[in-house]
């Protein structure tokens, strides 16, 4: 998985579970992946440890804390990037939806289809930004 | 001990989030007050013992309400709270967490035996787990042991995400057909796969009436 599908699909899990008091916690989990996954030492115990992180930053948010760490991030920078942009996004994506007016939309299209669309098109608007 | 997990803010706007789903349940006609008392005590009972479930499910564990009466709920109390102007609340969606669970496979472009540990794994993990995250990560680490190279990280987001029985069922289902139906590498990406899961979605839900309601307040209040 791309951090970048990683961070779309950890966006969509994040509207399916209650938001938690800490969720910005999780944040830190594609840090703390590429931090464990670069200690040598450690092993075959990296993909448990990091797992263990991810859902010790937010248990009730761990599913998107494990889908956050997922990818296999390359170098600091690309987790740094992972993290500020999944906060970003979450944000924009929340500020959306807030000023979606649903009488405004069809009745099909009304909850979570409206809300997959958006995503969809967000995917596409930042995706130039991958290949930068 | 449950006292002191309820005072703080979040605990107490899940509750009345919680609360808010019964009560619109009970207005619709779809439970009565005595079936409502009931499942906020059982949930209650499973919160105390460390168990966090959605009042919903138990609502639908226990037949009180159907898949269909749990939608038009859900449908309801977005209406009801974006009146409120709390939409940027979240609350639990089941079937989006199967959407979720099911692409994890085919964008994480797992191999043929790593989609069958992966399955094996929520399926397994169901039948001895319940949703806590810290059991997942256990589970996947074993069945990354079992088979070396599939990511625990996969199956624990996935697992987490799903409960029920239908739903993990759901997922390994579109996460399989996903993964090994030979799509086009450009639908191996999230961004078109959300687009397809929303015209899917718009196509095969039916959106609630008014009419509907209607007709579920009278058959309530004639109950």
């Amino acid at each position: 998985m791309t951090p970048y599908d990683a961070i779309f699909l950890a966006l969509l899990a994040s509207r399916c579970i209650n938001r938690p008091q800490q969720w910005w916690l999780v944040v830190l989990a594609p840090l703390l992946s590429f931090v464990i996954g670069s200690l040598e030492p450690l092993g075959r115990l990296t993909e448990p440890l990091t797992a263990l992180f991810a859902v010790a930053l937010a248990p009730r948010w761990a599913p998107v804390g494990l889908l956050l760490v997922v990818p296999e991030y390359s170098s600091l920078t690309e987790s740094i990037v992972a993290a500020a942009a999944w906060f970003l996004l979450d944000a924009l994506f929340g500020s959306l939806l807030k000023r979606v007016n649903e009488d405004a939309v069809t009745p099909h299209l009304r909850g979570w289809p409206i809300q997959l669309l958006i995503l969809g098109v967000l995917y596409y608007s930042f995706l130039p930004l991958v290949w930068i | 001990m449950t006292e002191t997990k309820h005072t703080t803010p979040t605990s107490k706007q899940i509750f009345a989030e919680e609360m808010h789903f019964g009560r619109v349940a009970l207005n619709l006609g779809f439970i009565t007050e005595e079936e409502l008392e009931r499942a906020l005590g059982a949930r209650e009972e499973l919160h105390a013992a460390g168990v966090d479930t959605l009042i919903g499910d138990i609502m639908l564990d226990r037949q009180l309400l159907t898949s269909a009466q749990c939608e038009q709920i859900l449908t309801e109390q977005d209406r009801l709270l974006r009146e409120a102007g709390l939409l940027s609340r979240v609350r639990a969606a089941p079937t989006i967490g199967l959407v979720v669970a099911g692409m994890v496979p085919v964008l994480s472009h797992m191999s043929l035996s790593s989609v069958l540990t992966w399955s094996g794994a929520l399926l397994i993990g169901f039948a001895i787990s319940n949703r806590s995250p810290w059991r997942w990560v256990g589970i996947g680490w074993l069945a990354s042991i079992i088979a070396p190279g599939t990511s625990m990280a996969s199956i624990g987001s996935s697992g987490s995400l799903l409960h029920g029985w239908r739903r993990p069922l759901g997922a390994v289902l579109l996460g399989t057909c996903l993964a090994l139906i030979p799509l086009p590498e450009t639908l191996h990406q999230a961004g078109p796969l959300f687009l397809l899961a929303a015209v899917v979605l718009a196509l095969f839900r039916k959106p609630p009436t008014k009419k509907n309601t209607q007709d579920k307040n009278h058959k309530g209040e004639q109950a």
